[in-house]
């Protein structure tokens, strides 16, 4: 993230203008750990930092570690929930939300995170995330059903236009709740979803596909039969890197086998960890179906009376 | 009017002999879908039978039915289609045999293809109260026509909660304007594509005015939307606990378009959509008069089931999605 000086000289002013230097130290130190105002700037242990030197200090050494974003998250945490019980008025922190925001990031209120946003590029990362770090995320992935009968029967434009259609679809569906496509591959594809409600979040984007889906055959597909898909969603841990060759994953393992094996053409298939997490109103909508060895799987179809 | 030849045998061109009004351009089959989506304005497309792979035709009117300003016919100079009238049945502008090919098809031909076309298509919807002297009055596709204080033909929707007694006990004053308020947004933000305006809100539901053009109807297809989708509001954007229920009644009628004292409107059609949505239509179905599906989308005539009659007027109801287990 480039870091204008502006955004820089709106923080100073904020730390400066809003709290002791201790409340600084502390509040970079949720940032980087162990963060130490006096090894930072070389004053003797002994002589007290002054209020401005002390926030030039943090903005510079946030900056430099990339960490500006994530100071800013604590400093809205701080100013909306306060700190060991007593409130902190933080001075410009809405224009340094604003200062951000034009960079191209959103701040989400539920999640009290700075994600990507708006029209600007989106990564597999969110703009969050970092190299090889484990995370624990749900994933949602689709697999157009009959790929190679349809590559038989219809002139490729025709296929491949389908095909890119129907990854507008679950691009709209998984970015419209803060998901992420990370893997597109002709005839299918998988998403992630990490932030808040992450389960319900991945089965209701694939409850939306199905019935987009459905629309498009109703209204746009081009082929004499309608298209069909399977969708699986499986949640666990994931090693994370941008690039998606490099993502060794049993759970996104275990996601391909549910897909393949379990999950009908034109159905959505659930893992039990994902079920448990669906609430009332949702799980009505999933019944229980063919068990593995060990455990129950729940679907999701659209029917007509 | 563009004229839009698709088939992959040159020799048919000299056959289109149309000048004037009419811009004849010859395509091969494998631009089919590029043309087909770039057209704006209104326009024939004939498709060569004999051309094209079998079992594509289905595909190919899925498509053009999908864009209003398009109509189709179709050239079989193979004799491949057996039963002709159904072909008109289907909404096709005209059929092109050998014979007629022989002949050519000129700038007569498609006068009289495009004459039977907006005489099926400006129909005036039979039995409509309201309609004065039987007139057709289009209200445009868009509000940009709509004169404030003069009669126009529109869609027009009621759309009610049901289960009102119910929930003003249960949820409370305070609560209930907050939910009520956000499935109000809801609706206005769903019809919003197809020019919808909510005209009356009435406290629980209202009336929805959509533009009619005379040609179709895409209002009902963002309703029949409405209907399927209604599940995901239920669990991301609605502010009740329960599911909701509401009932829609839609018909296409004549009334004097104004914008001030909604409440005191006096009309045939107002009064008409009213009773079908508050005495015909039950809890959670979606009504439509027989016009309306008439000027539907094609697609969604398989959707609509026989619901009986009602003020001397067809008609069907949206068959329900069944989402729930059990």
């Amino acid at each position: 993230m480039k870091v204008s000086a502006r955004l820089q000289n709106f923080l100073v002013q904020a730390l400066a203008q809003s709290m002791t230097v201790e409340l600084m130290e502390q509040l970079a130190g949720r940032v980087i750990q162990g963060y130490d105002l006096h090894r930072q700037s070389g004053f003797p242990p002994q002589i007290p930092i002054p209020q401005r030197d002390a926030a030039q200090l943090i903005v510079k050494d946030m900056v430099r570690q990339g960490r500006l974003r994530r100071f800013t998250e604590v400093l809205i945490d701080v100013e909306r929930n306060g700190i060991m019980g007593r409130s902190v008025a933080i001075r410009f922190l809405s224009r340094i939300i604003t200062e951000i925001e034009s960079l191209g990031f959103l701040y989400k209120e539920e999640y009290g995170l700075f994600v990507e946003g708006g029209e600007g590029l989106k990564t597999r990362g969110w703009g969050v995330l970092q190299e090889g770090l484990i995370y624990e995320f749900s994933f949602l992935r689709i697999d157009i059903a009959g790929n190679s009968q349809l590559v038989r029967k219809y002139p490729k434009a025709e296929v491949l236009k389908a095909y890119s259609d129907l990854r507008g679809l679950l691009t709209a569906v998984v970015e419209r709740r803060d998901g992420r496509i990370w893997h597109w591959e002709g005839d299918g594809g998988i998403a992630a979803f990490l932030f808040g409600a992450k389960n319900v979040q991945a089965a209701l984007a694939g409850m939306e596909m199905l019935l987009e889906l459905f629309m498009y055959n109703l209204f746009r597909c081009s082929f004499a039969g309608d298209l069909h898909v399977r969708l699986a969603v499986h949640t666990g841990p994931c090693q994370f890197f941008g690039n998606f060759k490099e993502i060794r994953s049993d759970t996104l393992r275990r996601l391909e086998a549910l897909e393949g094996q379990f999950a009908a053409p034109d159905s959505l298939i659930i893992s039990p960890g994902v079920y448990s997490d669906m609430g009332t109103k949702l799980e009505s909508f999933f019944r229980p179906v063919g068990t593995t060895k060990r455990n129950v799987l729940y679907q999701y179809s659209l029917g007509w009376e | 009017m563009d004229v839009l030849v698709f088939s992959d045998n040159p020799k048919l061109n000299p056959a289109f002999k149309a000048r004037g009004a009419f811009r004849v351009k010859f395509l091969a089959w494998k631009d089919f879908r590029r043309q087909v989506n770039a057209q704006a304005v209104p326009t024939l497309c004939y498709l060569d039978l004999a051309t094209l792979p079998a079992g594509r035709l289905p595909g190919c009117l899925r498509l053009i039915r999908s864009c209003p300003q398009l109509s189709y016919a179709l050239i079989d100079r193979r004799g491949q289609l057996r039963d002709v009238a159904r072909v008109f049945h289907e909404g096709a502008a005209d059929y092109v045999d050998r014979e007629a090919l022989r002949e050519g098809v000129g700038s007569r031909r498609l006068l009289r293809a495009l004459s039977y076309l907006r005489t099926r298509r400006s129909e005036t919807p039979l039995g409509l109260p309201g309609i004065t002297g039987g007139k057709l009055l289009p209200s445009g596709a868009d509000w940009s026509q709509v004169v404030p204080e003069r009669e126009y033909t529109f869609g027009l929707l009621f759309i009610e909660l049901d289960g009102k007694e119910e929930m003003e006990k249960k949820y409370g004053v305070k609560n209930l304007t907050i939910a009520v308020s956000s499935f109000r947004s809801f609706i206005e933000k769903a019809v919003k594509p197809v020019h919808g305006r909510m005209w009356i809100w009435t406290g629980f539901g209202g009336i929805v005015l959509f533009p009619f053009s005379g040609a179709d109807c895409p209002a009902l297809g963002c309703l029949f939307r409405l209907v399927l989708f209604k599940h995901l509001y239920d669990i991301e954007g609605s502010h009740f606990p329960n599911f909701l229920s509401f009932r829609l009644g839609m018909m296409i009628g004549n009334l004097t378009y104004t914008q001030r004292n909604v409440g005191s409107v006096v009309s045939d059609s107002l009064n008409s959509v009213f009773h079908l949505g508050q005495e015909f239509a039950r809890t959670g179905q979606f009504c439509v008069t027989e016009e309306v599906l008439r000027f539907g989308h094609p697609a969604l005539k398989d959707y609509f089931l026989e619901a009986g009659h009602f003020e001397g007027r067809r008609i069907l109801r949206m068959r329900m999605p069944l989402h729930r287990r059990g």
